[in-house]
């Protein structure tokens, strides 16, 4: 049986990630072999250390692996330079991090505006404006990060990924530095905005209850997939 | 204490240790290369200028020295000559004259070297040796008064000598031209069968010694209480008043550079070490949480800044140490003056000084981590409380005054420039502050990349202030280096003019005073005004007997020893300063009153309104002190220590001095001078130009050099500075590139940056330049300042360039590494 390898978004074939801890080799990440298609929402779970993260950078184009392939809505990651990288970034993808990752010398508005210019959109400042509207922030579009909460910061950091419409929205613990109600808030904002975007979602999470909320589950062990 | 080196090794190997490192060595390094540089900068000057003075020490006395004084000179391994100097008539025919005769051992000079030739007017060549016995060398001036050729037979004394050679230059040669009569030199072994030299003639003997600077300064020690009220120990600026001033401001510009480069020095650890302390302040807090004490986690710190400090300094040195010798052998291919090779003291004083610098800077953000609060563990926003302001500042500015008097021994150039400095840095941050909030009102304006880049300057507006502060005082003390060299040089230039007056005619009676001028004038000679001169000698200060009255150490001065010239006139000469009391008005004319030179006022106790008597033949005259002045003494104009209104001294015998120009090719002037004026006599004073033209020459070289030093060690420490507060900027570049920033897109935001900082630091930095240049100028050169606009364009282009060349150097890494390796960096 044949696949149309083209209807996934994201390939990845026969990855692995080694890095050297002192002198002694560590391999993250064997011999990863996943399909994600277009609309779909993905979790991918395991312990701490497994290399979920490094898998979702990896996917995201923000690292480079030791060995495989990656594709990203069929552009192969590895055969592009960080400039190539950056620009499918600025079109295709968004990112939601577990530490916000905010730039603490931009207001809220031009925190979102920011993937909006570097992709030359004219209608940056609307789109920023009506994006935080819908987190909930269309007061605090002033407001410099650290005037902000952490959910509020998480609110701007969503607004700032699905601003941009990306074809695949990274997701890394995005809940972990919250208290669970607000987790859980920030979790449906996301879920909700997924689902009215159509867009490709790869959570990376250790919260079971937010993984079930996703289509497919991959969990991860040693670097392995074992589901 | 164990645990302290482990962290420090864990530290070391997790690479947290390298910007602090590199920031202490290259400090250290900067500082340490300069200071060798000037070391042997300063060192070849007092080479120089023992050549000036024939050798490092000179001992003149009336009678002839104990031996024991030789036998401890050669105990310390010094070199001497033994000089007699002696005046006396030589007699050739019927022809006499009075000739100044300086009868030399064989060893003479140590230093330097006599010139001679052997034809009138011909080229002539360094000498070997000293006269032959039975043989002379002597002025030109001799042979043309006695009206005799090169070879004829002349009459000392009993003994008969023949004119070997004509004497062209002696290295020293003596400052007091005005005074000495045609020079003689002759062998020593000949000045007993002259029988000139009796018991009671009036001889100066001379030694010089010659050696290690240790010993010779040991030797003086040694000398000093033993010497009596005729006798004198005398070093280049006591010898050759004439050079001090050149000297002197070659000496200041070194230790210009010195003050830089401890300031830059103290720049670039501050930053570093900031940065150390904020990156531990997890650690601390960590340490704190579990279990340990505070007076321990402050030994551990203790530990590492001091190991640190130590490894850094040391290492810093031998980097500072291998550059100088890189850049100093490729100057050498460029630098006409052989430099002499370094002490060790420069590389001791670059240790000690790093390590002050290191502890006056670090310890005000060391005991930061004191305040480190438990808290942190749970929430990172616990700042810990800043120390006080008194501490923040007051400390590093006493560990940089301290040090910076300790190096220069000057305190006025320290507390001019230091706190000129200190004064620029406080403007400089309330403007910088304004500007940047201001630039923050602009951004919405701006593309997305300097919109970037406004906003991180707008954002830590209180750290990119201080930053600017940094760029804008490491810009401004380079500018400055680069202004008081420009001055300095144009002042030499100006000082020593291709006009500048090379004879002086003296003995001008007052009947041939208008047929000299007339005939100066029409020859062009461009002379320098003739002004009248009575010999007196001053014998009382306040009706006592003036060698009663001052300072034992004073009693020695020549001013007392010898007739001195007194002169009049209504217009302060151009070269002198009046520095207290008044010039004459009209109504003083005739009135018993004198204007003063300052030095030789201070030298003798002198003060304003003092009364002083001097002896003029058989009069004696009483006048008042009303003024002081400051006398340029290498101007080689005819200057005086004492200048009367006029009307006072017209009824003494008077004669007339002036002094001119004459170029090689106009010298049959001179021949007419004399022939129609046999009584004026001409003191020719090319040679002592021709040394002043080849010290400033020698001068002017050395400071380009170490301008291009002091640039080179300004580029590191910007770079060190900037290196060590980047951690911020490489994380907001990482977030942006992981947004998907491109290279350019980023690179635009980091260079608007960059070069924002940059402008406004070369703006900051030029104008304060040109303040502060006026102050040291004025207040330390003491030389003519003029505002150089174009530095201002030169500063800001500069900034601009220099700043963002750097950080866009500093944060390459940020364009050509994935992000998460960057992100995993940090």
């Amino acid at each position: 049986m044949t696949t149309d390898t083209s209807s996934y978004i994201v390939r990845v074939e026969q990855l692995n990630k080694q890095i050297l801890s002192g002198n002694i080799p560590l391999q993250i990440l064997s011999d990863i072999n996943l399909n994600i298609a277009q609309g779909e929402a993905i979790a991918i779970v395991g312990a701490s250390g497994s290399g979920k993260s490094t898998l979702l950078s990896l996917m995201a184009g923000i690292d480079t692996p030791s060995s495989g392939r990656v594709w990203l809505n069929n552009q192969d990651l590895t055969t592009l330079d960080e400039d190539g990288r950056a620009l499918l970034r600025a079109q295709q993808v968004g990112f939601v991090f577990q530490s916000f990752h905010l730039l603490p010398n931009l207001t809220a508005l031009e925190n979102v505006m920011l993937p909006l210019e570097l992709a030359s959109n004219p209608a940056a400042k609307r789109s920023a404006q009506d994006y935080l509207s819908r987190v909930g922030l269309a007061q605090r579009v002033h407001h410099y990060p650290r005037q902000l909460s952490g959910g509020e910061q998480q609110r701007v950091a969503i607004a700032r990924a699905f601003a941009a419409h990306p074809k695949v929205l990274f997701a890394d613990e995005v809940t972990g530095n919250l208290d669970g109600k607000t987790g859980a808030h920030i979790a449906d904002l996301l879920f909700e905005l997924n689902a009215e975007q159509q867009t490709t979602l790869v959570l990376v999470t250790h919260e079971e209850s937010l993984a079930q909320r996703c289509q497919r589950r991959v969990e991860l062990e040693n670097g392995k997939i074992t589901s | 204490m164990l645990l302290a080196f482990k962290l420090l090794a864990r530290d070391w190997r997790s690479g947290e240790l390298r910007i602090l490192i590199a920031a202490l060595v290259i400090a250290v390094a900067a500082l340490t290369s300069v200071n060798i540089y000037t070391d042997r900068v300063a060192r070849t000057l007092d080479v120089q200028a023992a050549t000036l003075l024939g050798g490092d020490l000179l001992l003149s006395t009336p009678s002839a020295p104990p031996a024991n004084w030789i036998v401890q000179a050669n105990h310390l391994h010094l070199q001497t000559a033994q000089l007699l100097l002696f005046s006396t008539v030589v007699i050739a025919g019927n022809q006499m004259q009075l000739a100044s005769v300086k009868a030399v051992s064989a060893d003479y000079p140590l230093r330097g070297k006599l010139r001679t030739t052997t034809t009138l007017n011909a080229a002539d060549q360094e000498a070997t040796g000293i006269p032959a016995a039975g043989t002379l060398w002597v002025d030109a001036q001799l042979l043309s008064l006695l009206h005799i050729p090169m070879g004829s037979t002349i009459k000392i004394g009993t003994a008969q000598f023949v004119i070997q050679r004509i004497l062209t230059a002696e290295p020293d040669i003596e400052s007091n031209w005005l005074n000495i009569a045609p020079r003689v030199i002759m062998n020593a072994v000949d000045v007993a069968k002259t029988q000139v030299v009796v018991p009671g003639s009036r001889v100066e003997y001379r030694l010089m010694f010659d050696g290690d600077p240790a010993q010779i300064q040991a030797y003086k020690t040694w000398l000093t209480p033993q010497l009596n009220a005729g006798q004198k120990l005398l070093t280049v600026k006591d010898g050759r008043p004439e050079f001090k001033g050149v000297l002197q401001r070659a000496n200041d510009y070194l230790n210009l550079a010195i003050i830089i480069c401890i300031l830059f020095a103290g720049v670039a650890i501050a930053t570093s070490v900031r940065r150390y302390c904020e990156r531990h302040y997890d650690t601390v807090a960590l340490l704190r949480c579990l279990g340990m004490r505070q007076q321990q986690v402050m030994l551990i710190f203790a530990t590492h800044l001091l190991t640190l400090g130590i490894l850094a300094a040391g290492l810093g040195c031998l980097v500072g140490y291998g550059a100088q010798v890189f850049f100093s052998q490729i100057f050498a291919h460029w630098l006409k003056l052989n430099l002499v090779s370094s002490s060790l003291f420069p590389i001791i004083l670059g240790l000690i000084t790093g390590l002050v610098i290191l502890m006056g800077f670090a310890i005000p953000s060391f005991l930061r981590l004191k305040n480190i609060t438990v808290l942190r563990v749970l929430r990172r926003d616990q700042l810990p409380v800043k120390p006080s302001i008194l501490l923040v500042y007051g400390l590093p500015l006493l560990a940089i005054t301290a040090l910076i008097f300790w190096q220069t021994h000057d305190l006025h150039l320290t507390l001019i420039l230091l706190y000129s400095i200190v004064g620029a840095a406080v403007v400089l941050y309330g403007v910088a502050y304004g500007l940047i909030k201001l630039a923050s009102k602009v951004r919405s304006q701006t593309g997305v990349s300097w919109r970037y880049g406004l906003a991180n300057l707008s954002r830590h507006a209180n750290t990119s202030a201080i930053q600017l502060v940094v760029f804008g005082l490491v810009i401004m003390v380079v500018l400055l280096t680069s202004i008081m060299r420009n001055d300095l040089l144009n002042t030499w230039q100006q000082q020593l003019p291709a006009s500048s007056p090379n004879y002086f005619a003296i003995n001008i009676q007052p009947s041939d005073v208008a047929g000299v001028t007339h005939l100066l004038d029409q020859n062009q000679t461009n002379p320098a005004g003739v002004y009248p001169m009575v010999r007196g000698r001053l014998v009382a200060l306040n009706h006592i007997a003036i060698k009663q009255v001052v300072a034992p150490s004073a009693r020695n001065n020549n001013a007392l020893n010898r007739e001195l010239n007194l002169s009049w006139t209504n217009q302060l000469p151009a070269d002198n300063k009046r520095v207290s009391g008044q010039w004459w008005v009209a109504t003083d004319q005739g009135k018993p009153l004198v204007s003063m030179e300052q030095k030789l006022a201070n030298d003798l106790g002198i003060k304003l309104g003092d009364q002083l008597t001097f002896q003029i033949g058989d009069q004696a005259i009483t006048v008042t002190v009303h003024s002081m002045r400051t006398v340029d003494w290498s101007s080689f104009h005819p200057n005086f220590f004492m200048i009367f209104p006029p009307g006072f001294l017209n009824t003494m015998p008077t004669t007339y001095i002036t002094s001119f120009h004459l170029a090689a090719a106009n010298k049959a002037v001179l021949t007419q001078l004399v022939q129609q004026f046999p009584s004026v006599t001409i003191i020719d004073v090319n040679e002592v130009l021709q040394q002043m033209h080849g010290v400033m020459d020698q001068m002017s070289q050395v400071i380009q050099y170490l301008l291009l030093f002091i640039f080179l060690a300004g580029i590191a420490v910007l770079y060190a500075a900037l290196r060590a507060s980047l951690d911020a900027r490489i994380y907001e570049g990482v977030i942006m590139r992981v947004l998907g920033a491109n290279r350019r897109q980023l690179q635009t935001a980091l260079a608007s940056e960059f070069i924002s900082l940059g402008l406004l630091a070369g703006l900051f930095g030029s104008l304060s330049a040109l303040l502060i240049g006026f102050a040291v100028a004025h207040y330390v050169f003491k030389i003519d300042y003029h505002f150089n606009y174009q530095i201002i364009a030169f500063g800001i282009l500069g900034g601009a360039i220099v700043v963002g060349a750097i950080g866009l150097f500093a944060t390459r890494l940020l364009l050509q590494q994935p992000p998460i390796t960057i992100l995993r960096e940090m």
